[in-house]
């Protein structure tokens, strides 16, 4: 950690609101991306990282340095994404969906595996939010089985499943993005036009 | 070099392995910032604000709770009227320490010759006369075959207790009671 973000919560710990706006403004697009991972709306996700700030400060004096201090602030955003996700559960794991349209070996054989950003996220949105959450979860966030199951409460079986699921079919999304991209045979190319 | 699967989550087994487009995704997710609303960052401190003022009102009502059951604990303390009186019902048995009577002696072997008023210590006879009481005591309190009977004490009547208190009742010395004695004493003074 370095020394000046070490100063800064010292002085965040001393409730010092200068302190506190600095802190907001270093980490305040990590904190709202974060929560719009898990939802699909900018609304809400403002609702989970208001709430997710207040708990940070509230709690920093729990924080210690020998941890990555954007770590703690994702896991706390990610906890209140999930509690927010459960609040406003409508639709819990979809069982029929369109399963399987990609497997690894065809993405290997893809030649592209350079996705831009606006591909990545449309391809997570595109998934069904039971299988996402999970993804997003395992994936990007690194929590277990376990503590997954725990946080939505299901089982570490459906925790399994769902991740097994949610990536082929990611896997499918990102595979038609790919043949997308590359020009097809017998057509003409579009610098060629 | 580092490999990339190195910063992957651990798959258990039987799961496929993490794929090179997995890998971006996850880089690019956690990579990813998305520019805040504007008015977040006032929400967030109206927010501190408020949950501030919530526990500095918690914390006065704490204190004021706190002084209320000091405040009566110390009232209890210094003898506070129970609010409600304690009713004995005529047909419970309550557990008495018969005292025996205490013998005075203390007179009788005056050697002194002045003539003094010696007040007897009849309370300090008395404490050594009573029976301590015993750890079986709490045992009698929840034991009813230990208990004597209201109706089998025998002592003075109601009204004659009444009557000492204020001061009306004819003392009836009695070997229990204490006594003040005068005796004549010489004083002789040795120059």
């Amino acid at each position: 950690m370095d020394q000046e973000l070490k100063e800064l919560l010292e002085r965040c710990k001393a409730e010092e609101r200068s302190a506190q706006a600095a802190l907001y403004s270093r980490f305040a697009s990590k904190v709202f991306s974060t929560a719009l991972r898990y939802t699909d709306s900018r609304d809400e996700a403002a609702d989970i990282a208001q709430e997710s700030w207040v708990k940070v400060f509230r709690h920093l004096a729990k924080f210690t340095e020998f941890n990555s201090f954007e770590g703690w602030v994702r896991r706390i955003t990610v906890n209140t994404a999930i509690t927010h996700y459960r609040r406003n559960l409508k639709h819990r794991y979809h069982e029929d969906v369109t399963e399987t349209l990609a497997t690894p070996l065809d993405l290997a054989a893809s030649k592209k595996a350079d996705f831009t950003m606006e591909e990545i996220q449309s391809a997570m949105s595109a998934l069904p939010k039971g299988y996402r959450t999970v993804v997003q979860l395992y994936l990007v966030d690194g929590y277990s089985h376990k503590e997954i199951a725990e946080m939505l409460g299901v089982d570490i079986n459906t925790s399994k499943s769902q991740l097994s699921r949610g990536r082929k079919q990611l896997q499918g999304f990102l595979l038609n993005m790919a043949r997308r991209a590359q020009p097809q045979p017998g057509l003409p190319h579009s610098d060629e036009a | 070099m580092k490999s990339p699967l190195e910063n992957m989550p651990p798959l258990e087994q039987g799961e496929t392995p993490w794929t090179a487009a997995e890998m971006q995704v996850r880089e690019a997710m956690l990579a990813a910032e998305v520019a805040a609303p504007a008015d977040l960052e006032s929400k967030v401190m109206k927010a501190l604000d408020a949950t501030s003022a919530e526990s500095v009102g918690g914390a006065a009502v704490k204190w004021v709770a706190a002084a209320l059951v000091g405040s009566a604990l110390v009232w209890a303390a210094l003898g506070g009227e129970p609010e409600a009186p304690v009713v004995v019902s005529p047909q419970q048995e309550v557990p008495v320490v018969v005292q025996p009577a205490s013998p005075v002696t203390a007179l009788e072997e005056d050697q002194t010759q002045a003539e003094v008023v010696m007040p007897l210590s009849h309370g300090a006879e008395l404490q050594k006369e009573v029976p301590v009481v015993s750890p079986e005591s709490d045992v009698a309190m929840e034991s009813p075959a230990r208990m004597e009977p209201m109706e089998a004490m025998s002592g003075r009547a109601a009204s004659m207790l009444e009557a000492s208190s204020e001061g009306q009742l004819d003392l009836q010395h009695d070997s229990a009671q204490p006594r003040l004695e005068r005796r004549p004493a010489t004083l002789e003074v040795k120059q």
